[in-house]
């Protein structure tokens, strides 16, 4: 018989997402993902002064506020023709890799690794052959049998006093679950270890931000830090050293702990190569630029269709007709009056809602399309295309890693295993090591050139009578953010934000192409449809802002039957 | 615990999803409306992820104030204590920060850290949709709310006091 499995999530801007699946013979035949709250945020923004917007943009997400408010700026910037002082450049791109740093490290451990490890098993592990596992793979002192025999003590406790419900996560002892007792006992160290890093990550944003969440510094045109190496309340080399070391540590522990983690993931769940997949036409903006007009940059942009990297073709600057001008949004299957399929500056978000008809319009989220084709976001899509255009950096941690996961499975994995759900963990993790040394890089040349005596931080913007428009980009954690104003005398008189989880989570458009979410999940195995531990590991696995519940639905009831929920934002 | 307790107080919430934005508009109320001791903490977290761990740490006390649903009724404002809070953080309720914050406190439980004791203020929403402002029941609830966060304190043991009319205002007799 087959079953509809209903994903009903919540969340407050993004949207609750709801995933309904249907399976039979325990695997998953079809997917439709729903946005289930409008996100008319774009019209608080209609009538206000352009300068002020990312201060509200960056409310629309509270995980992502840094994304939106750098890319809010840069939206203004484009629409003026405004070049920013290339310190400005710099302080962005640390923000936004030190955000981005923390961030992937707190999907990994603390909203992911959860589908995959085991709390519960660890209770049984030898502290010893854990230790001898972690020294195989790593060199992290904090692999030691002590330290692991401590957080086995410390889970029992935890356990015995009857705290683990706290997680709310009923999947551990499912059968989908595959590490060994001492591989769970390491992942739950790492968990451990991790809050402490992703802090120091975030301590990096607040030192240049002023505060998080919601950074003070941005401003169209640069940044607000004054530079002054002799005043102690501005930008010193004191508080530029004690970025370096915040920087210093996280990186180590990407490299030797994340990295070396979603490897094991990726080589103990080897067969899971083969799902999760979907659309395989990728899409990646360029970021961390070099210069101030945006056209050399450190972090590689473009498109890859149909999953052959040759077909790569790059986005090559601020500017690119390529990208500004190949980008729409559908509302086919949305609840928004009309039918179009119209480019973000021409819009208008006219809320039209109806029943959800899985054959009719079933959505909040709009279906962006690049070149009227569905596209995926995100780290993986950053990675295909920096090992498509060769760029240095990604080719060398890809293969590292790719050669990690094949010699811990004990079989040859190629690139063509990273298209798949394990695949998106691994491509976040490479991602954080690039961006581990990239952060440094832009660290050096933020201060190589104030020790040239430039201490610019700011072009004040001047706008012109009539009407203007423009966008802005940024790869941000969860894949390609962009940001479309349409300005009139100074106003803002559109704007819309097409944000990384309306490419991955949107329903299908006018030709009946589904979105990346949609399509990953067909041919998704299902060991238990009561509790489907499966379809979760997927949709977490493209790290989207959105929380969820599950329900299965019972086809031949005709009701709603609640069977757990999926422990946490997603 | 210190001699005086180190407490934060954190107005959850969005300011562009109208009830939802109370946290914040608390947080703004207390910092104009009162004076705190250096070890009281004041911050606007917005809708935030796991980055609470960071204002979660190093601190004895924590008071969070929030949009949260009553079955009485709407700017109803309810105090929840301990394992009461976080019963209050359901799954299932519209917000991205609740199983956030549940999360956080699982994780922090584990690591054996986290404030020893927690507190929610919460604010019964009735209209969350897209907007910047309250609802004016809501609104009429901030000055309230303000004052509830205040007795929290004084049961912490550190008192606010508030800037101007203090006879009528003062927290320290203030009875609800």
């Amino acid at each position: 018989m087959s079953r509809i499995i209903e994903i009903d999530p919540l969340t407050r801007i993004e949207g609750h997402l709801r995933v309904d699946v249907e399976v039979s013979g325990g695997v998953v035949r079809d997917a439709w993902t729903s946005g289930q709250m409008w996100r008319g945020i774009e019209r608080i923004l209609e009538g206000r002064d352009p300068r002020d917007a990312w201060l509200i943009t960056q409310r629309i997400c509270g995980v992502c506020t840094t994304v939106h408010a750098i890319t809010s700026v840069r939206a203004v910037e484009n629409a003026l023709g405004l070049e920013i002082p290339v310190n400005a450049t710099y302080i962005r791109n640390l923000l936004l890799a030190a955000h981005a740093l923390h961030d992937h490290i707190v999907h990994f451990y603390h909203l992911a690794a959860l589908d995959w490890i085991d709390v519960t098993r660890a209770l049984d592990a030898d502290p010893a052959a854990a230790a001898r596992l972690g020294e195989r793979v790593s060199p992290w002192p904090g692999n030691s049998r002590h330290q692991l025999e401590a957080v086995r003590d410390r889970l029992r406790a935890f356990v015995k006093g009857g705290e683990l419900g706290i997680f709310a996560n009923g999947y551990w002892g499912h059968p989908a679950m595959r590490l060994s007792a001492e591989a769970n006992l390491l992942a739950v160290a790492h968990y451990l270890q991790a809050l402490e890093y992703q802090r120091k990550a975030n301590q990096a944003v607040a030192l240049l931000g002023g505060k998080t969440p919601h950074i003070q510094n941005m401003a169209v045109g640069g940044v607000t830090n004054p530079i002054n190496l002799d005043n102690a309340s501005a930008l010193n080399m004191e508080k530029l050293y004690w970025i370096k070391d915040l920087l210093d540590e996280v990186a180590g522990f990407v490299r030797q702990v994340y990295l070396v983690d979603a490897c094991l993931i990726g080589a103990m769940y080897v067969d899971w190569a083969r799902h999760g997949s979907g659309v395989t036409n990728y899409l990646c903006v360029p970021d961390m630029p070099l210069d101030s007009a945006g056209t050399r940059f450190d972090l590689p942009g473009g498109t890859i269709f149909n999953g052959d990297v040759s077909s790569v073709r790059a986005i090559e600057s601020f500017k690119d007709p390529y990208f500004r001008d190949n980008v729409a949004e559908c509302i086919a299957h949305s609840w928004y009056e009309g039918d179009w399929t119209r480019h973000p500056w021409d819009e208008d978000t006219e809320p039209h809602y109806a029943a959800l008809d899985r054959s009719g319009r079933y959505s909040w989220v709009k279906a962006p399309r690049f070149q009227g084709k569905p596209m995926q976001v995100g780290p993986l899509a950053q990675v295909l295309v920096g090992y498509a255009t060769h760029h240095p950096l990604f080719r060398a941690w890809t293969d590292q890693a790719v050669a990690t996961v094949s010699s811990l499975a004990g079989r040859a994995v190629d690139l063509s295993a990273l298209q798949s759900t394990p695949g998106r963990h691994l491509a976040r993790a490479i991602r954080a090591a690039v961006l581990s040394e990239l952060a440094l890089k832009h660290w050096t040349l933020l201060v190589e050139n104030i020790g040239r005596h430039d201490t610019a931080v700011y072009t004040p913007p001047v706008f012109p009578r009539g009407e203007i428009r423009g966008f802005g980009f940024h790869e941000a954690p969860r894949g390609a953010l962009s940001h479309w104003i349409v300005i009139d005398a100074a106003t803002i008189k559109a704007y819309q934000a097409v944000v990384p989880s309306t490419w991955n989570a949107s329903p299908r458009d006018g030709n009946g192409q589904r979105g990346p979410y949609e399509a990953s999940l067909i041919g998704n195995p299902i060991a238990d449809p009561d509790r489907p531990l499966e379809v979760l590991r997927t949709v977490h696995s493209f790290d989207p802002c959105l929380a969820c519940a599950i329900h299965v639905l019972g086809t031949s009831a005709g009701r709603t039957v609640p069977v757990g929920t999926c422990g946490g934002i997603v | 615990m210190s001699a005086v307790p180190r407490v934060r107080v954190l107005g959850m919430g969005n300011t562009l999803a109208g009830d939802d934005g109370i946290g914040p508009r608390v947080i703004e109320h207390l910092q104009s409306a009162y004076v705190f001791l250096p070890e009281i903490e004041l911050v606007d977290v917005g809708t935030p992820g796991l980055s609470l761990t960071d204002h979660l740490l190093d601190i004895d006390v924590a008071i969070l104030v929030d949009a949260v649903y009553h079955r009485t009724g709407r700017a109803r404002v309810q105090v929840y204590r301990g394992d009461e809070a976080v019963a209050c953080l359901p799954l299932e309720r519209s917000s991205a920060h609740e199983p956030a914050l549940r999360r956080t406190l699982a994780a922090l439980r584990l690591a054996g850290t986290g404030p020893q004791e927690l507190v929610l203020v919460g604010v019964a929403p009735e209209r969350c949709d897209i907007g910047t402002d309250l609802s004016p029941p809501v609104r009429a609830a901030i000055a309230t709310t303000a004052r509830v966060v205040c007795r929290e304190l004084t049961r912490c043991g550190v008192r606010a006091r508030r800037r101007i009319g203090r006879e009528q205002f003062a927290p320290a007799s203030e009875t609800i």
